[in-house]
């Protein structure tokens, strides 16, 4: 009798244990977590002085008092800086930006910065919030450690906590380990917190960005797998966050090439003792590998005192990596040339910003806008590094340049007699030439691999009245 | 007296029905007798493998000793021309010249072979006198299907297009046409109710209806006579890209305007070093006034500059700030549009030389090196990591600078199988190493 009341006492304790973890954990997402609205501009071709948005959500956790919101990068798809540019991503930060305790009201929020290496972004509340933010727990992460991850459902779920145990089924040996698991994106928010069987919030989640690899074909890893973000890593980004400008470079640091692994063959026919090291194939003008002497066909054998090596090309994401992430401007580097090695201090500089931080000129009058050229912009046109001008980054629909026949991705170069450097200068003579009242303006422009000129009636509509 | 009046005129509709269909078919018979039905066996390389294929085009006789023009886009790389007459007699030819600019060629037919003494031929018109609305047939061998004859009528006599990939013409307009024209018309002609050659069918726009286009029989008869006389045409090159001036005009406030708005100058070309800027208004050149308001204008004035001998000097008058000018220009050779090519079976690899063309589309800084056309799977150049559209820079130490350099190096380097090669790419905006490697059976 005694042993079964004890039986019966013990299976009680467990049932209520297990009770109060899960209402545990339920009860520090309530306070940490967040669901966050925020509106995202689409690249259209209609009217561009009213752009299109399209609502989107997202979850965030709550990481300081001051209302400092952490959640994925996918806020704001946009590459920061040249490497990883794309145009067909929504060109402006997300705004009217909002989000809510569960069950809470809506309270405003605004977008700070992000960073793309480690696919975290961070928002923060216009006022401070009466929630306490979460305190992360440093412990490390490994194959086997079981977790549970908290992520939130979307609307058609009332937006309620999916609760999951999960054990740490992969890590990839990269520069930031990347710690992996099975997990179904469907239906939630994505992004998620993670706490260890002690429940202590030891990490984040968020769908895996691990499975490209950068070789010509273009490998798409399968979709369905999780990355842990350990909470240690992310101390020193929430304490000093990211903060979005335009014009103002991410302090990522640049090297200046294009690399690819130095196989066994390689290094055989290279006569390189062995296969360590990474073969530069391009060294890019104007870059800190340039102003280094560096060139094509060079071997990197050390940076910053760390050997390199790469047998395949998901390899130099090491060195990438390494570069980016480094603190100060000046670098030792090892090198390796037609049998001898040398040594040198390279001077790094920041990385040159994407066409997404380039400043940009809107013109309702013609219906087009313009940006600074920058190098991903100069790259993807095979343009001169050397080259001067603009870059038409939108088109109204039907408006009077479209008319004329301006695209997107043409490089205007001049705009009647006026050589085009900088954005001012474009500013400036649309604003003369508008209040001149011309009946039409003459752009020269790049478009392929030649150049045309443009002549933009600036009162169609009068034209087609006088030829009835 | 109202049934007498319908009576006549029913007599009248139906005699010139008659009328009518005897003067077509009396125009058939003089070009369908010199109709040929063209059945090329074309070679073609892709990735150092050869590979054949037999394609099917039309042609016209236009001599008694058997020239024959057709496309060059029917005849280009064929080693076997067979040839099938009206009469049904199979006659074999070679060719004799091949223009990709205007996209004519001339073949001659095998006589002696065929035991034939002359063959019908017909005759060209002019193309400049058409009307639209003219009724015209087009012959030819639509999907296969030898000795076809559709009709329509003349849609447009001064058709532009701009050149778009492989498709060019910088040198003609079109006649476009509601005449059924298909895959397999090509090369043949385009007949007036006189029964003179005024086109030569070359294309046809699949996703619409009725919309085909010849070149014009006054263009081709140049091409022909230079063809048949030295086996190609020599262009001059200026380096000057041309555009109407129509909008300039309303731009300026200078309804009364005539010339030519130079667009472009291509770097390191003879307009380059002659000095001329984009903007400029070229109003004559060697005292002959250039007009081009409309862009249908424009071929003929490339034309005329591509007309100009090679190695001239040639005079230009120009309008530049609101001043005249004269500038000399030197014109250099017009190079090819599509280049040799050299395969390496050993390698998996096809390469193609780089020509201006190329050059231009390409955005290259110059023409030195050779474009990778194909790469085998699977062989010594795809493991190598080697891509269609990669330009080869060097080889080991050697630089290829040509065609004929990667063919010395290429023939050279297989007799060494066991050694490993290293070329240096380029790749769009990149670099890459590639390395061929040798068969180490040891390892």
């Amino acid at each position: 009798m005694i042993k079964v009341s004890q039986f019966l006492f013990l299976l009680l304790t467990f049932i209520q244990a297990g009770e109060m973890s899960w209402s545990n954990i339920r009860q520090q997402a309530r306070e940490h977590m967040v669901e966050i609205e925020y509106y995202e501009k689409l690249n259209s071709t209609d009217d561009l002085q009213n752009d299109s948005k399209r609502k989107k959500h997202l979850a965030g956790i709550l990481v300081n008092d001051s209302g400092l919101i952490l959640t994925s990068n996918t806020i704001f798809r946009a590459g920061m800086d040249f490497t990883n540019s794309s145009h067909f991503t929504p060109p402006d930060p997300p705004s009217d930006i909002r989000v809510r305790f569960q069950d809470g009201p809506w309270k405003k929020a605004g977008f700070v910065g992000k960073d793309d290496d480690v696919g975290l972004a961070f928002i923060k509340l216009k006022n401070k919030p009466l929630h306490k933010s979460i305190k992360f727990s440093k412990d490390t992460l490994d194959v086997g450690t079981k977790t549970i991850i908290v992520r939130m459902l979307n609307g058609n779920y009332q937006n309620r906590f999916l609760i999951q145990e999960r054990i740490i089924n992969s890590v990839l040996k990269t520069h930031n380990p990347k710690y992996l698991t099975e997990l179904n994106a469907n239906s939630t928010y994505g992004f998620g917190l993670v706490f260890d069987m002690r429940l202590r919030p030891v990490a984040v989640v968020r769908p895996s960005s691990a499975g490209f690899s950068f070789d010509r074909n273009f490998k798409k890893a399968n979709g369905g797998l999780a990355e842990f973000l350990p909470a240690v890593s992310l101390m020193a980004l929430i304490k000093k966050p990211p903060t979005f400008a335009h014009k103002k470079p991410t302090s990522k640091k640049w090297f200046g090439i294009n690399m690819q692994p130095v196989t066994p063959a390689l290094a055989r026919y290279f006569g390189s003792p062995d296969s360590s090291g990474i073969l530069i194939n391009t060294v890019l003008k104007k870059s800190p590998a340039k102003r280094a002497g560096l060139k094509a066909g060079d071997i990197i054998l050390r940076f910053a005192g760390y050997k390199l090596q790469a047998e395949k090309t998901s390899d130099l994401e090491v060195f990438r990596n390494l570069v980016r992430d480094y603190d100060l401007d000046k670098a030792p580097v090892v090198y390796w040339r037609s049998g001898k090695t040398y040594h040198i201090s390279m001077q790094l500089t920041d990385i040159p910003i994407s066409q997404y931080l380039a400043n940009e000129v809107s013109d309702y009058w013609l219906g087009f806008r313009a940006k600074e050229l920058t190098k991903d912009i100069i790259l993807s046109q095979k343009l001169d590094f050397n080259v001067k001008g603009l870059w038409i980054s939108r088109v109204e629909r039907a408006g009077a340049a479209d008319l004329a026949g301006l695209h997107i991705g043409d490089i205007l170069l001049k705009i009647n007699n006026q050589d085009l450097v900088e954005l001012d200068q474009l500013k400036k003579e649309l604003t003369r030439l508008k209040e001149e009242q011309v009946t039409y303006v003459r752009l020269f422009v790049r478009q392929g691999p030649e150049t045309k000129f443009i002549f933009i009636n600036t009162k169609p509509e009068t034209s087609s009245k006088k030829e009835r | 007296m109202k049934r007498f009046i319908l009576f006549i005129l029913f007599i009248s509709l139906a005699h010139g029905q008659q009328s009518f269909e005897k003067r077509m078919l009396l125009a058939r018979q003089f070009v369908f007798p010199a109709l040929v039905h063209i059945q090329p066996v074309k070679e073609y390389f892709s990735g150092g493998e050869k590979h054949k294929v037999q394609v099917t085009g039309s042609g016209v006789i236009i001599s008694a000793d058997g020239y024959v023009v057709t496309n060059n886009h029917v005849a280009e790389r064929a080693t076997l021309v067979r040839c099938i007459l009206s009469s049904r007699e199979e006659v074999t030819a070679k060719v004799i010249g091949l223009d990709a600019w205007t996209d004519i060629a001339v073949l001659k037919l095998d006589l002696k072979a065929a035991k034939i003494k002359n063959v019908p031929f017909a005759d060209f018109g002019n193309s400049d006198s058409l009307q639209v609305g003219q009724i015209v047939m087009a012959m030819g061998s639509p999907l296969g299907l030898a000795r076809s004859l559709s009709m329509g009528v003349v849609s447009s006599i001064d058709r532009y297009f701009n050149d778009v990939g492989e498709m060019i013409s910088p040198f003609n307009l079109w006649i476009q046409t509601d005449a059924a024209i298909n895959p397999g018309n090509s090369g043949g002609p385009l007949v007036d109710l006189d029964g003179k050659v005024i086109g030569i069918n070359a294309r046809a726009v699949t996703f619409g209806q009725n919309l085909g286009f010849a070149i014009p029989s006054n263009i081709v008869r140049k091409i022909v006579d230079q063809i048949i006389a030295t086996g190609s045409v020599n262009r001059s090159y200026t380096g000057l890209n041309l555009q109407e001036i129509k909008e300039y005009r309303r731009y300026t406030h200078r309804p009364e305007l005539s010339g030519v708005l130079i667009s472009g100058v291509d770097e390191n070309s003879p307009a380059q070093d002659a000095g001329f800027k984009p903007g400029d208004i070229v109003t004559a050149i060697n005292g002959k006034p250039v007009n081009a308001i409309h862009r249908e204008e424009l071929p003929k004035i490339r034309l005329l500059m591509a007309g100009l001998p090679v190695g001239s000097k040639a005079l230009f008058r120009i309008e530049r700030g609101g001043h005249t000018q004269p500038i000399i220009l030197t014109t250099t050779p017009r190079g090819k549009l599509i280049g040799n090519e050299f395969n390496g079976p050993e390698w998996g690899i096809s390469v193609q030389e780089i020509t201006p063309r190329i050059k231009k589309n390409f955005r290259l800084l110059n023409t030195l090196g050779v474009l990778v056309i194909g790469v085998k799977e699977g062989s010594l150049a795809d493991k190598a990591g080697i891509s269609r559209g990669d330009i080869i820079k060097t080889i080991d130490e050697d630089k290829v600078l040509k065609l004929t350099d990667f063919e010395k190096l290429y023939k050279k380097l297989i007799k060494s199988p066991l050694e490993d090669h290293l070329l240096f790419l380029k790749a769009g905006t990149q670099n890459r190493f590639a390395l061929i490697e040798g068969d180490k059976k040891d390892d």
